[in-house]
């Protein structure tokens, strides 16, 4: 047996070189108390936030550099070298005024990151600090629109909001676009108050709402996108202000439409002007709970699930009658356990989708779901935990001569991940990337998608030709598929012609071309009749097969 | 104040202990680089640290750039680069190996994860979006040589942010030797 001295001094030995990976500090940053922050007017202000943070509970550290290379023109005091008390934090703040839409790109241009600007990151801050044992580094997206408008398109919109005990709205709303494919919610942003009741217009591809806290005067509102609210008018209502509006749509004639939950009133209001043009009581043949409703494109009634009898509704926008679906709704063919559905949206294609929880106490999911209008009855296409949502929107007929929003593009890791569309893009024929061969299998393309740029399958290190050719047949495949499922035309792969010789210069002019080009329609939501509801990028990375070029 | 360890032997103390078991065993090119009179090899990994609820974070190697004022550095690339779960926090994997000649005193190290990754969270999969997956550090031949090592903390639970279609991949690094 180990002798006891020796056992000690090599515990001893080993807490003092576990010294040497000790990590002294942790950089931090925030811009505008976010990670990722959307800009959409000009000027605005971004005041960034840079923490280091001595994370040794017991010991000052010395701090010897903190670099943000954007934040040039900002001062940081105290300047490194300093020491930094144990547990203790030294804060540098800075703010950049963003002049215009090209300044935001500019910073995008030069940044760290190799992709930027892009239409879904215009620039990346980068902060980094150094010790003497080591360094750290925090990063922040900020996103610019050139204007922060919407397009029409079948992007789900879902608005949040708190409520306290008594259901009043208890934080600002903040704006949400769902993602059906992943079940993924993007913020979008934070208003100033709290508002319910959200509508996408397609006369303006803006949204509205009606911001109630309960006590107040509700007020009409406007909601751009970056989730930013601006107040319109206070609403003309006879409603009493503790009064909670929980409902909105725009009707085809231009008029916004809001429903008032406890005195069952539905209002029509000017969305340009605030200004209410009718209002009237909902009549209903027995209890009726509505959270919120949608136009069809189609008949132009309000569809809506009544809470209270379960099962479909339609109102009358003119006369303020609601008809209840003959027979309760059922999810998935079972009869709908206790659903509250707060979210109603329908297409331009005239299909209704809700976003709502159902069953028991102990086991509630929140779901997005298809509605037959005809038999009242749902099927779920994904339940995922979310917060606690107010409201939905979406643009629900295309005006003729609107601005379009680009044509949608997906990256490689959709396409990767997502085995009905892939075999959506399969299914049109084999794929020819020219000199780099031709597709026609799911593994074969899979592989391709998930191909590594630096390691093959086999361990293989890959030349920088090599890693040229994985990194262009991946975006050449991506956008390939981005014009069969998306109907989106892809670059010409001609620098990929001629297979005797492939010139790396040209061959990587196309890989960026094509790699800007599927990332560009990035933010143009997927028709939801495409039916994309599962993402799965682990098992098909399993699948993939080891590309031969 | 904290002073840096200067130990030369406190790696051997560590095998000793049988705390090294996590690293790669594949010692090809450190033996070449050994038989070299004029280059000494370092590693450079990467370790997921703070994982929370992630089952599963997938990510590959891109390239890797190593200069010293402006002269590119020889590096050898890993096969365990390929795909690295970094979820497993006990595992720092081998990105690859430098070789610094002598005369080298500091490097700048940039490391850029290839563009897309994966997870797992709550047993549901999704993708990583890893554009902004860039890691750019410098260090010094004398912290180099402690371990003869260098180690990119990726900190999860700070770095992974909702975004469209997945997850937004904002590295929040610390770098240990």
């Amino acid at each position: 047996m180990m002798d006891r001295k020796w056992l000690w001094l090599l515990f001893i030995g080993a807490v003092w070189a576990s010294n040497a990976w000790a990590n002294d500090f942790r950089a931090g940053q925030l811009v505008n108390g976010r990670k990722q922050y959307t800009v959409g007017t000009y000027p605005e202000t971004l005041r960034f936030t840079f923490t280091v943070t001595n994370i040794d509970p017991a010991l000052p550290a010395e701090l010897l550099s903190a670099t943000a290379p954007l934040m040039k023109p900002c001062t940081r005091a105290p300047t490194p070298p300093l020491v930094v008390p144990a547990d203790g934090q030294v804060t540098y703040q800075c703010e950049i005024e963003l002049e215009s839409y090209d300044a935001c790109l500019t910073l995008g241009i030069h940044d760290a990151n190799p992709v930027t600007p892009n239409p879904e990151v215009s620039f990346t801050s980068t902060f980094s600090i150094g010790w003497d044992a080591g360094a750290s580094q925090a990063g922040t997206n900020v996103l610019c629109l050139p204007r922060p408008d919407l397009f029409c398109d079948d992007t789900v919109y879902l608005s949040t909001t708190s409520r306290a005990l008594d259901g009043r709205p208890a934080a600002p709303s903040r704006l949400y676009i769902f993602d059906p494919a992943t079940g993924t919610l993007t913020l979008q942003g934070e208003a100033a108050l709290p508002y319910n009741a959200l509508a996408f217009n397609p006369f303006d591809n803006i949204l509205y709402a009606i911001a109630s806290d309960g006590i107040g005067a509700p007020r009409f509102i406007r909601v751009d996108a970056t989730g930013a609210s601006r107040v319109i008018a206070p609403l003309d209502t006879a409603a009493p202000p503790s009064a909670l509006w929980t409902a909105g749509a725009v009707l085809k004639d231009g008029a916004y439409v809001g429903f008032e939950h406890g005195t069952r009133r539905l209002i029509r209001v000017n969305p340009t002007t605030g200004e209410t043009l009718s209002e009237q009581v909902v009549t209903a043949p027995g209890d009726f709970q509505v959270a919120d409703f949608a136009v069809s494109p189609r008949d132009g009634q309000l569809y809506a699930f009544n809470n209270a009898t379960q099962r479909l509704t339609r109102i009358d926008p003119l006369t303020g009658v609601a008809t209840d679906h003959a027979s309760p709704a059922r999810i998935d063919g079972r009869p709908a356990e206790a659903p509250v559905m707060s979210a109603a949206v329908f297409t331009r294609d005239g299909e209704l989708y809700l976003y709502g929880t159902s069953g028991p106490d102990t086991r509630r999911a929140s779901g997005f779901h298809a509605v037959d209008v005809m038999t009242g009855h749902l099927t779920t296409l994904l339940t995922r935990p979310v917060p606690q949502l107010a409201d939905g929107a979406m643009c629900g007929f295309y005006l003729w001569g609107a601005p379009r929003p680009r044509p949608t593009t997906r990256d490689r890791g959709f396409f990767g991940a997502s085995e009905s569309a892939l075999l959506e893009c399969l299914a049109y024929g084999p794929i020819s990337l020219g000199a780099l061969g031709e597709v026609s299998t799911l593994p074969g393309a899979l592989g391709i998608l998930w191909a590594n740029p630096a390691i093959a399958s086999n361990n293989a290190r890959r030349t920088a030709l090599e890693s040229l050719k994985v990194r262009t047949a991946r975006e050449a495949l991506t956008a390939v598929c981005n014009e069969r499922v998306f109907n989106t035309r892809a670059p010409a792969l001609s620098a990929l012609a001629n297979p005797a010789s492939l010139d790396p210069g040209p061959v990587e002019e196309l890989r960026q071309r094509l790699e800007r080009h599927n990332h560009a329609g990035k933010r143009t939501a997927i028709p939801l009749r495409k039916r994309i509801f599962a993402m799965d990028p682990l098992r098909a990375m399993e699948r993939a097969e080891e590309p031969r070029f | 104040m904290k002073l840096p360890s200067q130990s030369r032997w406190a790696p051997a103390l560590l095998v000793a202990l049988g705390t090294t078991g996590a690293c790669d065993s594949s010692e090809d090119d450190l033996v070449r680089a050994l038989g070299d009179p004029v280059l000494d090899a370092f590693e450079l990994r990467l370790r997921g640290q703070d994982a929370a609820r992630y089952e599963k974070v997938l990510l590959g190697m891109g390239q890797v750039e190593i200069t010293s004022f402006g002269e590119p550095v020889r590096f050898e690339p890993s096969p365990n680069a390929r795909a690295m779960d970094l979820s497993d926090t006990d595992h720092a994997h081998l990105l690859g190996r430098f070789f610094l000649p002598r005369y080298v005193k500091q490097v700048d190290i940039t490391v850029r994860l290839d563009d897309v990754g994966a997870f797992k969270e709550d047993s549901l999969a999704g993708l990583v979006n890893a554009q902004a997956g860039t890691i750019q550090f410098s260090t010094t031949r004398g912290a180099l040589e402690q371990r003869s090592r260098v180690v990119i903390h990726l900190h999860l639970k700070d770095s992974l942010f909702e975004g469209r279609g997945g997850k937004t991949l904002l590295p929040s690094t610390s770098i240990a030797h």
